[in-house]
């Protein structure tokens, strides 16, 4: 594994009862890489994601995080999702608690920060996020977009490595998804590693450095945006790009 | 739309005095109602009549001998009016009813012991109290009423038979309804666990009591109990009734809380896991704060249930507030009155579930409005 590689799949395979949802997956992302996953609904870009941080178990291949291979340690686990942030496609918010607190969760109840130095670290992020002054409000009084940056931020807390992003603004209203995608954007920008699932092609033909297409668990194309939206190597790919961009 | 709704609207959020706005009282609408609700169609009219009917029958008897031709004063059997109720036992015992035999120069404990209690209801009243404060208090009540009636540290002993009465039910209810809630969330995640021996032991140890009656388990308390320990060896009654109303109400308040923690969205769990949050973390700052939250309402209704269960211990010869309201009405002195005893003792159940059961409606009603 070269130094620079920080997330390995290596013939990646799971089922689901006897669904075979994701089949033979080989993939090697670079540090400060970001990566767009696409696909029609229902190929596996979820499952493929959360196989990344074991939200979903795999049952053949191995994937290796920061040099950290899966396995049943459960120390390991947690080491590897230290390594990874999530941002979900509904926010996954804790209703209970106000917004700073949702960001000092896992500083103080993960790695055992004291709560001003938790708090000063979430602070800089909201702030960051553009939501600082929102720190003492419940994720139900704010709207879908705000929730998603005060998500975002809390994934950022835990200064992970590598961002996964499962289809970050498919829940939200039209004139939110900007505020999300422009920080999106920033963290590209800044260097972080990035995987995002999303149908934001705007993003992705901008932002990625290479686009990966999935279809019925299976990737069956890698290319850099230049040459994905200009000429898709599948009749797949092109299809799929015809109607989304369509829309 | 006024100014406040529309916040509400937009925020999700609810305005807590919301001032409900007053309707003028007017004749008229009364006459409305009343031909709406009661007279709509020719049924509801025959049932509304019959039912007022059956009211004017009966309500003047009763009043009558409930209150207008009952003795209230008096100082034995022969100042009793015949025909009607006789309440100069019950006041003549009333320390007996709400003390029990509990020494008098101690009963400052006692009085203690029901302010503390009753400091649950405007702690669980006011709004953001933080959560480790509620915690703390369900843990430490159980010790502080302990202490204060039973005795040891600092307190001078109490023998079990000096407790009774109102004080008795009071300390068993409250008791076993803190202590069962620890042992309650345990078995509700263990009947969910992974480890398939523990889920069985939870699951089997559920339906096996839950499926028996209460008092089938305070019988083997006094008297099964006592074959499996040495001879010499004997545990406090007081102990046997705990560990049994604990270790049963313990078990449906488990169901309710594993039904709350299923309602916890999964994307919840997922969401603290990401973070490399552990499971017993994820359980104790994530799940169940918002499981039990959600539980009030029903664990509420639970302890009205296990309030009432408490009168069962009498079979153990302890006289919590119902053997001791009968006890007096056995008493020679005042032998033949018959319907007093148990109308004291409902009345007294009624006040004291029935406010319970409507605080238990006012968070429901809570929990409704800051659902987001
Ligand atoms: N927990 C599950 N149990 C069974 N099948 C599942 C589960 N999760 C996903 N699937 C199936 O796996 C396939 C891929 O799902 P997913 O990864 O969510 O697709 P995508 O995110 O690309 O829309 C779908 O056919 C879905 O029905
Ligand atoms: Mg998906």
């Amino acid at each position: 594994m070269s130094e620079q590689t920080v997330v390995k799949l290596d013939q990646v395979n799971k089922w689901y009862g006897k669904y075979h949802a994701l089949r033979d997956i080989d993939l090697a992302v670079a540090k400060g890489e970001t990566i767009v996953i696409c696909g029609p609904s229902g190929s596996g870009k979820s499952t493929l994601i959360r196989c990344l941080n074991n939200l979903e178990q795999h049952d053949e291949g191995d994937i290796t995080i920061c040099d950290i291979t899966i396995s049943d340690n459960v120390k390991d686990i947690e080491k590897i999702r230290r390594h990874t942030g999530m941002v979900f496609q509904h926010f996954n918010l804790f209703p209970h608690m106000t917004v700073l607190d949702n960001c000092t969760f896992g500083l103080r109840h993960v790695l055992g920060m004291p709560l001003a130095e938790a708090n000063k670290i979430a602070r800089d992020l909201l702030n960051k996020v553009k939501i600082g002054d929102q720190e003492q409000k419940y994720p139900g009084q704010l709207s879908g977009g705000q929730q998603q940056r005060v998500a975002i931020a809390r994934a950022l807390t835990m200064s992970p490595d590598i961002m996964l992003f499962d289809e970050p603004t498919s829940a939200l209203d039209p004139e939110m998804i900007s505020e999300v995608l422009e920080i999106m954007r920033s963290l590209s920008k800044d260097g972080m590693t990035m995987i995002c699932v999303t149908h934001e092609m705007g993003f992705a033909k901008e932002f990625a450095d290479r686009i990966v297409f999935m279809e019925a668990g299976s990737v069956i194309e890698i290319s850099p945006p230049e040459e994905f939206f200009v000429k898709p190597k599948t009749e797949r790919a092109k299809v799929f790009l015809d109607q989304i961009l369509a829309h | 739309m006024n100014h406040q709704a529309s916040i509400e609207k937009i925020t999700g959020k609810p305005i807590e005095a919301r001032a409900k706005k007053a309707i003028p009282f007017s004749f008229s609408r009364v006459m409305v109602w009343i031909k709406r609700n009661l007279f709509n169609t020719w049924l509801d009219s025959v049932v509304t009549l019959a039912l007022i009917a059956l009211l004017c029958l009966l309500l003047p008897k009763a009043l009558d001998w409930l209150f207008f031709s009952a003795t209230f004063s008096g100082t034995n059997r022969a100042d009793c009016a015949p025909g009607a109720a006789c309440w100069i036992p019950i006041r003549q015992y009333m320390d007996y009813y709400i003390y029990g035999p509990f020494p008098e120069s101690e009963q400052w404990r006692v009085n203690s012991a029901f302010a503390v209690g009753l400091f649950a209801f405007p702690l669980l009243f006011s709004q953001r109290i933080p959560q480790k404060w509620i915690v703390a208090y369900i843990l430490v009540l159980p010790v502080v009423l302990w202490l204060l009636l039973k005795g040891g540290f600092i307190f001078e002993d109490i023998s079990t038979s000096a407790l009774g009465g109102l004080t008795l039910t009071f300390f068993l209810g409250i008791i076993a309804m803190c202590l069962s809630l620890p042992v309650s969330i345990l078995l509700a995640l263990g009947r969910q666990s992974q480890l398939p021996i523990l889920r069985w032991a939870c699951t089997g140890y559920i339906e096996i009591i839950r499926s028996v009656p209460v008092i089938t388990f305070l019988f083997m308390a006094s008297l099964v109990l006592q074959l499996f320990l040495p001879s010499g060896v004997s545990i406090d009654v007081l102990f046997r009734v705990l560990f049994v109303l604990i270790f049963v109400s313990a078990v449906y308040k488990a169901e309710i809380i594993r039904g709350a923690i299923q309602a916890v969205p999964k994307g919840q769990i997922e969401a603290s896991y990401a973070m490399g949050c552990g499971y017993w973390k994820t359980m104790a700052y994530v799940v169940m704060p918002q499981a039990l939250r959600n539980s009030v309402p029903a664990l509420i209704t639970n302890f009205i249930g296990l309030f009432k269960e408490t009168t069962l211990v009498m079979i153990l010869g302890l006289l919590e507030v119902m053997g001791a309201i009968n006890a007096t009405f056995h008493n020679a002195e005042w032998l033949g009155l018959h319907a007093e005893g148990p109308i004291v003792i409902s009345a007294f159940f009624f006040i004291a579930c029935f406010s319970i059961a409507q605080y238990g409606a006012y968070l429901e009603r809570r929990i409704k409005r800051t659902k987001h």
